[in-house]
């Protein structure tokens, strides 16, 4: 999910820098005092998470756990995962500082998507927040593979070839999500409703 | 008392994930070295999976100029001789490589790294009788061994031990290239948790500091 410094054009890099500016903004606005600690807990799980090599498919896939960000963070993903990135492009050199903005707004705007998407449905109970949940979970990383797709498109490769190769490798991947949020959403409602959002 | 449950609950959470560690992936590494008159180019994930059917480009550094592509197979392997132009400029060159999915790198491999070495290989392969001349040399008796040591003594033989360090060091000289890759250290993951703490930190300030 990390696109690496030099394949993309500038126009791309601006477009994903700008949209990755404004949402962070909007997530640092939502971000009230009582959820800071939350947002860094989910930080610090999203960035060792997505060292985690899934060894399926023919690509190398890692979980990202964009969906459950989403979930519970809603905007306040942005932030959440421009940080994580950084630290993991200074720490490890993945990705890099001037796609920075891409590889946020890849995993992050698919995960505020899914958040609108399916927030009715996690205020219900039983079955119905289960399956929103694994929704979720698969529906943003494909999102996130066809952002990248569409991303890498105005490159070398064709957007059709590219999101083949791409959305190919993660298929695995969106199952492993899906059943991932699932469980943990199951039981962050069993144990803390409150950080659901279930109650308004 | 609602974080500390989150906590209890993150916790074993990032222990399970820290304990499964040892294999990661995220970006395509890439690294080449020389051994008699061959570049080999190897292609990996950071998980050390071999990129397959990865796109290498060689260009020289000096010009950038395009001196041949390929593709990797399936051991991520990619091999070529060293292209005349770049011996004849003594080039730089930057083996560059696209996996297709958004990863990319590169290696800079120094034309002193290889230019030396194919010299005396070159000029040793129209003579393959000097490993054996030194064989006679050992077996003949003393009177003459000394007149063969003379053909063999000098320039001969410093091609001999060359050929020889050559083939010894080139799996040294790939694990060494293998090791410039930096691994995620358990400290290195501690401390980007500690980073993120300390933003939280931060961001808490500000948020309280407003709410007054």
């Amino acid at each position: 999910m990390h696109i690496s410094e030099g394949v993309l054009s500038p126009s791309i890099l601006i477009a994903g820098g700008a949209i990755a500016c404004a949402g962070t903004a909007i997530g640092l606005k939502k971000l009230n005092y009582d959820k800071v600690m939350g947002v860094s807990l989910l930080t610090s799980t999203f960035f060792v998470a997505s060292l985690i090599h899934v060894p399926l498919g023919p690509g190398n896939v890692h979980l990202v756990l964009g969906g459950l960000m989403g979930i519970l963070l809603g905007w306040s993903c942005f932030p959440a995962i421009l940080v994580a990135l950084f630290l993991q492009t200074i720490f490890f050199q993945y990705g890099g500082l001037i796609v920075l903005g891409v590889n946020t707004t890849i995993m992050a705007l698919p995960a505020v998507f899914c958040f609108y998407l399916f927030r009715t449905w996690f205020k219900k109970n039983g079955r119905k927040r289960q399956m929103a949940a694994f929704s979720c979970g698969f529906l943003s990383i494909f999102l996130s593979s066809l952002l990248m797709a569409l991303a890498l498109s105005f490159t070398d490769k064709g957007f059709l070839q590219a999101s083949q190769l791409i959305i190919a490798a993660h298929i695995p991947l969106m199952f492993i999500e899906g059943i991932i949020t699932m469980f943990t959403v199951s039981f962050l409602a069993k144990v803390q409703p409150e950080f659901l959002q279930i109650k308004e | 008392m609602r974080y500390t449950t989150l906590l209890q609950l993150t916790l074993p959470l990032l222990l399970i994930i820290l304990s499964s560690l040892p294999s990661n992936a995220h970006k395509v590494r890439v690294f080449a070295w020389e051994e008699s008159g061959i570049i080999h180019t190897e292609v990996k994930f950071s998980g050390g999976r071999p990129a397959k059917n990865a796109k290498i480009s060689v260009t020289s550094a000096q010009d950038k100029n395009e001196l041949l592509t390929g593709l990797t197979d399936s051991n991520g392997m990619f091999s070529f001789p060293i292209p005349d132009t770049a011996k004849k400029n003594h080039y730089n060159l930057v083996i560059a490589v696209n996996s297709g999915d958004g990863h990319k790198n590169s290696w800079l491999l120094n034309a002193a790294d290889y230019l030396q070495v194919t010299k005396n290989t070159h000029q040793q392969q129209p003579s393959p009788s000097s490993p054996t001349s030194l064989q006679a040399a050992q077996l003949a008796p003393p009177e003459q061994q000394k007149s063969t040591a003379v053909v063999v003594d000098g320039e001969q033989l410093s091609q001999i031990i060359e050929a020889a360090l050559d083939r010894k060091l080139g799996p040294i000289k790939r694990s060494l290239a293998e090791q410039q890759e930096h691994k995620p250290s358990l400290q290195d993951i501690l401390g980007a948790i500690g980073y993120i703490l300390g933003l939280a930190g931060i961001a808490a300030y500000f948020k309280s500091q407003k709410n007054r």
